[in-house]
């Protein structure tokens, strides 16, 4: 594909959406058009198993008609004048809110973040692509791969709606990922992944390499590891567990919707204190160098922006789409999630965890690592988080023991405890953030009092 | 309210013992000779790549047209009457005390799939998956509570209530939210425990389900060379089906699998005893099997993967009350919230309604639980398997890359696993 047919099949996509609109009649519309064109190449059980090529245009049609709201959608553009209708009729049969609305916007918005570099790598580029992260990852016989895999995106997302907002961005990328295990004999590890994702094709060889190298670390890491005691302590976070932990508590109690239906604890903690003052909670949705969420506006077509979520450990942000913002009457603040084929949601992109010196100590990783006597690094969190009470309880995944600077692997270890508790009890941490796959960055984090359950006993 | 429909084409070629995918939601025969285009350059691609050659072991192939129960008359119930029902129970869902918030969501699925094959399959597959998911939100002094139920089935509405009234779920969804308030933290450790029919189904299909998928297996799983190996307690069988044994509409039926495999039920363990994996067409041949009717794609744009369908545990002979009535210090978990398996066998899943037992009795409900251990361990440490039956994930979806409508269930069984709690 060349940006010149990308940049038609953008108007294509303009055009039936204008065409959809006309449909809608007096009422509030808007149709969320979306493109895709991706080639991936896919290695599975050890061999190369797959190669898979998708296309496909998508129409979301969202109607508001005197307070009520319909939704339909289709991948055939020939059916998006009916799709329109659809939607009118499931309008006419909803019941009405005074909070469903249409947003104003930017009139014209149109980004690009297409690297042609990228958009003409082929599919034997990719398989040679992917042969770097497998044979990075397998240079010791013992890792074993269940699945890795590239796929190169080409994708257009925009929004039509009829107060005249008109919102289109285009991108380009490069995902990898892996995903396998160590065996050594009888002797298999958990299964660890690794990945990500680039919109530039730069030095993808070099970045690929190194994951596989990291995922191979991992998961040798992983073998022969031992159970060790039960106990209620000091637990160090890895970034992808700070990511993963924090995350979904933190993440549900500033979406505003929890706020509205009091499903949140945090419904009254607008710029109180929800966290040590050390946490800072961030999201950079313009963030180019974050391809992951890279997100110039939101589902609704809102410009979106940076915002400070946690500030020193007070609550700073709640996130709005047009219906919260009106229900909350405020105003929406880029954050209504989704694709054309959902109705709108509420999210966050490219979000960032941090620690302010000062507060708690600040330390490098492998500091931290020399000066724990007995603790639990836990890397990934398997297990169930309840973000309406915080209470979580799961298996420590890749983790280790950390007794006197040495790393021992761990296997059959259960944590638990309240993650709006950790989220006061951070002791320490590091000042580096490390990317994680998924979208997040975070530090290590040194939390404290963590009910730790080994299975030996 | 909303509806989303999607339409298209996907086309598999095996040219010269490797796989080329595509797929187009441009149905016109331009975009159908490019997506066959595509498909042929992205097997050629990998040839040059592959080590061992694709080939394709024999199955029975359908041809005809295979419909589920209530494909047509779910559709034909007014959308009026599904979003009373809904409004409703909402509304039920808010009258307990301390209940905060409540959401009650319906959704249901039509998919029909034509099928063709260049060695025989030709046919049309139609089936009809409803759910309903109730949730109820809490709180007394500060403190906020989540209580959850659902139901899923292969078939029409009344398919939703054939085993439990819509109040029961209600009840049920809105008694663990206030009953949490209260309720202590579990101490972790090693305990003997019940696990209810859901949460039966929920360790067959993470623990031991994911293990035996033959694309697992190939790549190392635990169960890779236990064939024939005791792995098991002889009071568990354990078995895949694409059918609806014990109980009716399961949500995970599938009359015909994604590769035009006309399914049946596998047995996967037999009395204790490991005998199968769960096959696509490719793994069968590589494993010198029968494929099983396992390969599944969730929409017209995925690849078909190695799934299960319904797992469950076969019922025994065991009373329940006498079961629990052996017990002197443990736990009786339902309620499951998620879980997870792993390579190693080992695995992990939430338990959202557990009540403690002590003395043979059962006592109050305790806080949230993971409870964790590895497979083959907890069911070789079965004892007792009660006669009773339930399907009862039929809300779920299995997540592998892609998603997959699936069931699970069994009778109450008596184990050893691991809890999650406080220390």
């Amino acid at each position: 594909m060349t940006p010149e047919q990308l940049h038609q099949i953008e108007k294509e996509l303009q055009q039936a959406a204008r065409e959809a609109l006309g449909e809608v009649g007096r009422a509030d519309g808007e149709i969320c058009c979306g493109y895709e064109n991706k080639a991936r190449i896919i290695f599975e059980g050890n061999e190369f198993s797959l190669g898979a090529v998708n296309e496909e245009r998508t129409f979301g049609v969202r109607v508001i008609d005197q307070g009520r709201m319909g939704f339909s959608s289709t991948n055939q553009p020939d059916h998006l004048l009916s799709t329109a209708r659809v939607a009118c009729e499931i309008a006419r049969l909803s019941p009405a809110s005074e909070f469903h609305c249409i947003p104003d916007g930017t009139p014209h918005n149109v980004v690009s973040l297409i690297d042609s570099k990228l958009m003409e790598t082929d599919s034997r580029d990719a398989g040679n692509l992917l042969e770097i992260l497998v044979k990075a990852a397998s240079s010791d016989k013992r890792v074993t791969i269940d699945r890795a895999e590239i796929a190169l995106s080409t994708r257009i997302q925009s929004v039509l709606n009829s107060k005249g907002v008109y919102s289109s961005y285009s991108i380009t990328t490069a995902e990898y990922y892996i995903m396998g295990m160590a065996r050594d004999g009888e002797e298999v590890t958990s299964f660890d992944y690794d990945g990500g994702v680039s919109a530039q094709r730069g030095d993808l060889e070099s970045q690929i390499e190194t994951t596989g190298l990291e995922f191979r670390s991992s998961v040798i890491g992983s073998l022969h590891p031992i159970k060790g005691k039960s106990t209620r302590g000091a637990v160090l976070l890895h970034p992808r567990a700070v990511s993963d932990l924090f995350g979904s508590a933190v993440f549900f109690n500033t979406n505003a919707r929890m706020h509205q239906d009091l499903t949140s604890s945090w419904r009254d903690k607008l710029n109180q204190s929800v966290a040590h003052p050390s946490l800072m909670v961030t999201e950079h949705p313009l963030a180019r160098d974050r391809a992951e969420g890279f997100m110039p506006f939101d589902r609704e077509g809102v410009p979106a922006s940076d915002h400070a979520i946690i500030d020193g450990g007070r609550l700073n942000f709640v996130a709005h789409n047009s219906f919260t913002a009106r229900r909350g009457r405020s105003a929406p603040t880029g954050n209504a999630s989704g694709s054309p084929k959902s109705m709108p949601g509420i999210g966050f992109s490219n979000t960032s965890f941090g620690l302010k010196s000062g507060s708690v100590p600040i330390q490098t990783e492998s500091e931290w690592l020399d000066d724990l006597k007995h603790a639990l690094l836990l890397v990934r969190f398997s297990g169930n988080d309840d973000p309406v009470s915080g209470e979580f309880s799961g298996v420590a995944k890749n983790s280790s023991w950390i007794e006197h600077g040495a790393l021992r692997p761990a296997s059959e270890v259960m944590i638990s405890g309240n993650v709006f508790d950790l989220l006061k009890n951070i002791a320490g941490g590091t000042a580096q953030v490390f990317p994680v796959f998924g979208g997040s960055h975070a530090p290590y984090i040194l939390v404290e009092g963590v009910s730790i359950t080994a299975g030996n006993e | 309210m909303s509806l989303r429909q999607l339409d298209g084409v996907s086309i598999r070629v095996l040219k010269n013992g490797t796989f080329g995918f595509a797929s187009t939601s441009d149905m016109t025969d331009e975009g159908l000779a490019r997506a066959l285009k595509s498909a042929m350059e992205m097997a050629r691609e990998l040839q040059t790549r592959r080590l061992h050659p694709v080939t394709l072991a024999q199955a029975n192939l359908a041809r005809g047209t295979f419909a589920t129960d209530g494909y047509q008359t779910l559709d034909q119930m007014p959308v009026e009457e599904k979003l009373g029902i809904v409004r409703k129970c909402e509304e039920d869902l808010r009258k307990s005390s301390h209940i905060q918030g409540a959401q009650c969501q319906y959704a249901e699925i039509f998919e029909e799939k034509h099928i063709v094959t260049t060695d025989g399959a030709d046919c049309i597959v139609q089936i009809v998956r409803p759910e309903l998911r109730f949730s109820a939100f809490a709180e007394e002094g500060g403190k906020m509570t989540s209580g959850f139920d659902s139901v899923g089935a292969t078939g029409g509405w009344k398919c939703l209530f054939e085993n439990r009234s819509i109040e029961s779920y209600i009840e049920t969804a809105a008694k663990s939210a206030v009953d949490l308030l209260g309720a202590p933290v579990a101490e972790g450790g090693k305990h003997t425990v019940i696990l209810s029919p859901a949460m039966v189904g929920l360790l067959s299909h993470e623990a031991i389900g994911h293990t035996v998928e033959a694309d697992f297996v190939k790549s190392g799983s635990v169960a890779q060379g236990k064939i024939g190996h005791m792995v098991a307690s002889e009071l568990v069988t354990l078995c895949d089906s694409g059918l609806s044994e014990f109980k009716d509409h399961a949500g995970g039926m599938l009359p015909v699998d994604d590769e035009g495999v006309v399914t049946g039920n596998t047995t996967i363990i037999d009395k204790g005893r490991l005998v199968s994996y769960l096959h696509n067409r490719q793994s069968a041949a590589e494993f010198g099997a029968a494929p099983t009717g396992n390969a599944r794609a969730w929409e017209y744009s995925d690849e078909p993967l190695i799934r299960m369908r319904n797992t469950y545990v076969a019922p025994g002979s065991s009373e329940l009350d006498h079961m629990i009535g052996e017990i002197k210090e443990g736990f009786y978990i339902d309620g499951p919230e998620g879980g997870q398996a792993d390579a190693t066998g080992e695995f992990m899943f939430g338990a959202s309604r557990v009540r403690k037992i002590k003395n043979g009795k059962l006592e109050g409900m305790v806080q949230k639980v993971s409870v964790s251990g590895n497979a083959f361990e907890v069911l070789s440490s079965v004892d007792a398997v009660s006669r009773d039956f339930q399907w009862d994930l039929g809300s779920g979806h299995c997540g592998k890359g892609q998603p997959a409508k699936v069931d699970a269930g069994g009778p109450f069984i008596r184990c050893k696993v691991l809890i999650g709690g406080e220390q």
